[in-house]
């Protein structure tokens, strides 16, 4: 069965999702995360505010296509992945990513 | 930070430091920072992650770096401010908790076992009675060493008239037959000197030889006894075809004015190498009694003197006599693997030695400093000088060698020790016995040797010391 661990694969922390989440939008924190391939944004929503117990505003998802590989003569792909940008509604208390992931 | 000093014994002791909760976190920033200023993140460009990442990324690290730099401090402060004098590494034990998981959010306890020079509570040193005895120099000493000096420079001379008897020498070309066990190969052997009746001259070359002249052939059998020395001949039964070159019989010059003036300039009579003699072991005798009565003044002392000897220092002292003594062997061509000695039996006894020694020396030192005892330079220029003198060295190169081994110090050491054990003599009530032979084994050293090395040459007693 499917939970919403499946969903929620990991935090993104890198400079760039780092800087988004502290310069929030209009008092909307925005968080960074891998999801499932083929999770929905309504399941996205529904995990997000399940493991860390705030409330989801609204969620973006876009598609990273697997980074092009070679092994010698051998030629293929890095897995592809859904990348989702979390936004939470106003007034939530400041989010850690802690080490629940 | 809070210590706390545990007493487990004289020379044991533990320190128990608790070092604050803040002081771990402002050590914790700043080896933080340090990691985040030159970490390389996935995700981040150089030196630009975050610190809260780079904390969860390098956690043991950053732990490691902290308690690298906050514990060999916070142990040499506690020690500073206890006033120790701490001998050797402490040995350091953390204890687990809230301190060492969560840096910065509890103290740290830290437990520090250390060795410490024990504290020597003087007894009393002054008028400790000792007995000196002086080794008597008589008149039948003196001719005994008469007697040993013709000895010395007698010569043989050949013997027509009579055969051999005891005490001549002998000269034999020998020709042996193994006859039990059997072996093809003779024993050729020529010139052989053979002391009729010598001590370590087997009983039937003294039978056979006795009564020989030169010229004669004799043959005869020889029964080697089991325990010969010589492993290739013990057991076997030879026999020998001696032909006897010659016999000659020991000359003892007599004891008369020429014969003395053969030992120096200053000599010219018997009786003023009689006179110089007594002078000879008259002086001997001082020297090995005044030997004696520090040895047994220093023995006084330690009995009296209670005090537990730090490890460190016992190891310390007695790896180094081990050592001096696997060097000595090496020096005489001995393979100290292979001599056959007991290492791990010595190891006991040298433990002994350094524990004596160390005790003798730290009594001293004490008493050095109770009676303020500092040897001017001067005084260490005229050791320096005496040592050269001793080893025939210019004092320039003992001061070189010295100075490599950073000895100029225990040079001082050495000096305030002696004095200390003079001012102990001085004070001592010394009272005169009869003389009568020591049943324990003299300690070496006590004979007097001209060439000794400079360690050597003191007495046992005043083993280097390590502060």
């Amino acid at each position: 069965m499917r939970t919403v661990w499946d969903i929620i694969k990991a935090p993104v922390i890198t400079e760039k999702a780092l800087i988004a989440k502290e310069e929030s939008q209009d008092g909307r924190q925005l968080l960074t995360f891998r999801v499932d391939k083929d999770a929905t944004k309504p399941e996205i929503k529904n995990a997000v505010e399940k493991i860390f117990d705030v409330e989801v505003d609204s969620v973006r998802t876009m598609n990273y296509m697997g980074k092009k590989a070679r092994r010698g003569r051998h030629e293929g792909r890095k897995p592809s992945w859904k990348k989702a940008y979390v936004t939470l509604k106003e007034g939530q208390s400041p989010f850690d990513y802690g080490e629940s992931i | 930070m809070k210590t706390e000093l545990i007493d487990h014994s004289q020379t044991r002791k533990e320190l128990k430091i608790e070092i604050e909760a803040a002081e771990v976190r402002a050590e914790y920033d700043r080896v933080s920072q340090t990691y985040a200023s030159q970490a390389s993140v996935p995700g981040f460009r150089k030196g630009h992650a975050p610190v809260s990442v780079i904390r969860t990324r390098f956690k043991n690290e950053i732990r490691g770096d902290v308690v690298q730099n906050l514990i060999p401090r916070a142990i040499n402060d506690a020690i500073n401010e206890r006033g120790l004098n701490v001998l050797g590494e402490p040995e350091i034990h953390l204890e687990p908790g809230a301190g060492l998981e969560k840096m910065g959010e509890a103290p740290i306890e830290v437990h520090a076992h250390v060795e410490v020079m024990p504290e020597v509570a003087l007894g009393t040193y002054k008028g400790l009675e000792v007995g000196r005895r002086v080794r008597p120099v008589t008149d039948e000493t003196v001719e005994r060493m008469l007697d040993e000096l013709r000895e010395q420079s007698a010569s043989l001379q050949p013997v027509e008239d009579r055969g051999a008897e005891a005490g001549d020498t002998v000269t034999v070309n020998f020709v042996g037959k193994h006859i039990e066990p059997p072996s093809d190969e003779d024993i050729n052997v020529e010139d052989v000197e053979v002391l009729v009746g010598g001590e370590g001259v087997l009983q039937d070359f003294t039978d056979q030889l006795t009564g020989t002249r030169a010229d004669d052939v004799k043959t005869f059998r020889v029964k080697y006894p089991e325990d010969f020395s010589s492993k290739g001949l013990a057991g076997k039964e030879i026999e020998y075809t001696a032909t006897v070159t010659a016999v000659r019989r020991k000359e003892l010059p007599e004891a008369d004015d020429e014969w003395a003036r053969s030992f120096g300039e200053e000599i010219d009579s018997v009786a003023t190498l009689r006179a110089k003699m007594r002078e000879q072991l008259t002086e001997r005798s001082r020297m090995e009694s005044e030997h004696r009565l520090r040895d047994e003044l220093m023995r006084k002392l330690t009995l009296a003197h209670e005090f537990e000897l730090p490890d460190t220092l016992v190891d310390y002292q007695s790896r180094q006599l081990l050592e001096s003594t696997v060097r000595d062997m090496a020096r005489r061509g001995v393979d100290p693997r292979n001599s056959g000695m007991n290492w791990e039996g010595m190891q006991e006894v040298f433990r002994a030695r350094a524990e004596e020694d160390l005790r003798g020396s730290l009594l001293l030192e004490r008493i050095a400093d109770e009676e303020n005892i500092e040897p001017t330079d001067e005084e260490i220029s005229q050791e320096i000088e005496s040592i050269a003198a001793a080893t025939r060295q210019t004092p320039e190169q003992v001061r070189a060698a010295l100075t490599k081994q950073g000895g100029e110090r225990s040079i001082a050491d050495r000096l305030r020790h002696r004095r200390a054990l003079d001012l102990l003599v001085e004070n001592a009530r010394v009272m005169d016995e009869e003389w009568r032979e020591d049943e324990v084994a003299e300690a070496p050293g006590a004979a007097p040797s001209g060439e000794a090395a400079p360690n050597e040459a003191a007495p046992a007693s005043q083993g280097e010391s390590q502060g």
